[in-house]
């Protein structure tokens, strides 16, 4: 895809893929990438931000021997969601008028 | 993969220890999901442990730097804006750009660092003669103390009144040096975002692509 996501709308994109169930950080970077170009090592500065700002939790579960880190949506994180989507859903608008050539008048 | 977490962890010495050993943990599963053992799987798939730990400690510097605005004194934002300047010269410098976006941005650079040079060197030289130039005054005021009592009298005087302008305008000075500091390191972290991440995010389209 030649557009380029803005970090507003990644961490929209990766709270709604959080508001279904929690994933852990490979496969979350899987899941997003068969949507949005993002590079592998991009998701972690992402997740730090988005626990910092107590949007999403963590906890670990273990796995063959190791330990997974899954990530889960907060009850802040769930507003921020929605917050996200109503400021997505007026701008989409915006840009669909613009491009299609309606906002002339 | 040990190896390369290994380097990547001596890149990170600057992160406190917590901080630390969560990106590193991060990686690890990361790369033990993605099933990638070898060390140059590892590098196609992350970048080189130097690309992986300055785009790491950019972030960290600019989040830092973000937050200070908000609720933080001039003096430690100063601080965080020029560490905030070197860590993102540094990750632009170990990112592949293009040859034109290279010449972009040393010449913005280049002509920063030029005009604060010149700046800086204007205010040191004007401080430095004014400074001398009121020394002489007090100096010629007593030279002359004993013969000419009042023409003595207005020199010392008036050197003293340059000191005394010149202690009020010093924080002024102070201020304005501040002020440009956040300024290019205002202007270092667009071209960071203009460049390295547009540049990070091809990459991850065009790897995305040949993964089909």
């Amino acid at each position: 895809m030649a557009i380029q996501i803005s970090s507003e709308l990644l961490d929209g994109c990766v709270l709604a893929l959080l508001s279904d169930e929690d994933y852990y950080g490979y496969a979350l970077t899987q899941r997003l990438q068969t949507t949005v170009a993002v590079s592998e090592s991009t998701l972690y500065p992402v997740l730090r931000r988005l626990k910092k700002n107590g949007w999403v939790t963590t906890y670990d579960q273990a796995f063959q021997g190791r330990n997974r880190r899954y990530y889960q949506l907060t009850a802040a994180g769930q507003q921020q969601l929605t917050v996200i989507q109503a400021d997505w859903q007026s701008y989409y608008q915006a840009i669909n008028q613009l491009l299609k050539g309606e906002a002339t008048s | 993969m040990k190896n390369y977490l290994d380097k990547f962890a001596a890149y990170l010495i600057q992160l406190a220890d917590g901080e630390r050993d969560e990106v590193i943990e991060f990686y690890r599963e990361y790369l033990l999901d993605a099933g990638i053992q070898d060390y140059d799987d590892c590098v196609a798939e992350l970048g080189t442990p130097k690309q992986l730990a300055r785009k790491i400690l950019a972030d960290y510097s600019i989040r830092f730097n973000e937050n200070l605005t908000a609720d933080q004194g001039k003096r430690q934002k100063s601080r965080a804006g020029v560490r905030a300047i070197w860590w993102v010269v540094l990750a632009l410098l170990s990112t592949p750009i293009t040859i034109p976006a290279l010449i972009v941005i040393l010449a913005v650079l280049f002509a920063m660092a030029a005009v604060v040079f010149a700046i800086g060197v204007a205010l040191v030289a004007t401080i430095a003669a004014v400074t001398m130039l009121a020394f002489s005054a007090i100096t010629a005021g007593v030279g002359v103390f004993t013969q000419e009592i009042w023409v003595s009298i207005f020199y010392i005087g008036s050197g003293l009144a340059i000191i005394g302008v010149e202690l009020l305008i010093l924080p002024l000075v102070v201020w304005f040096i501040g002020v440009m500091i956040q300024g290019v390191s205002t202007v270092v972290q667009r071209l960071y975002h203009r460049f390295v991440k547009r540049n990070r995010a091809e990459r991850g389209g065009r790897h995305h692509e040949e993964n089909r």
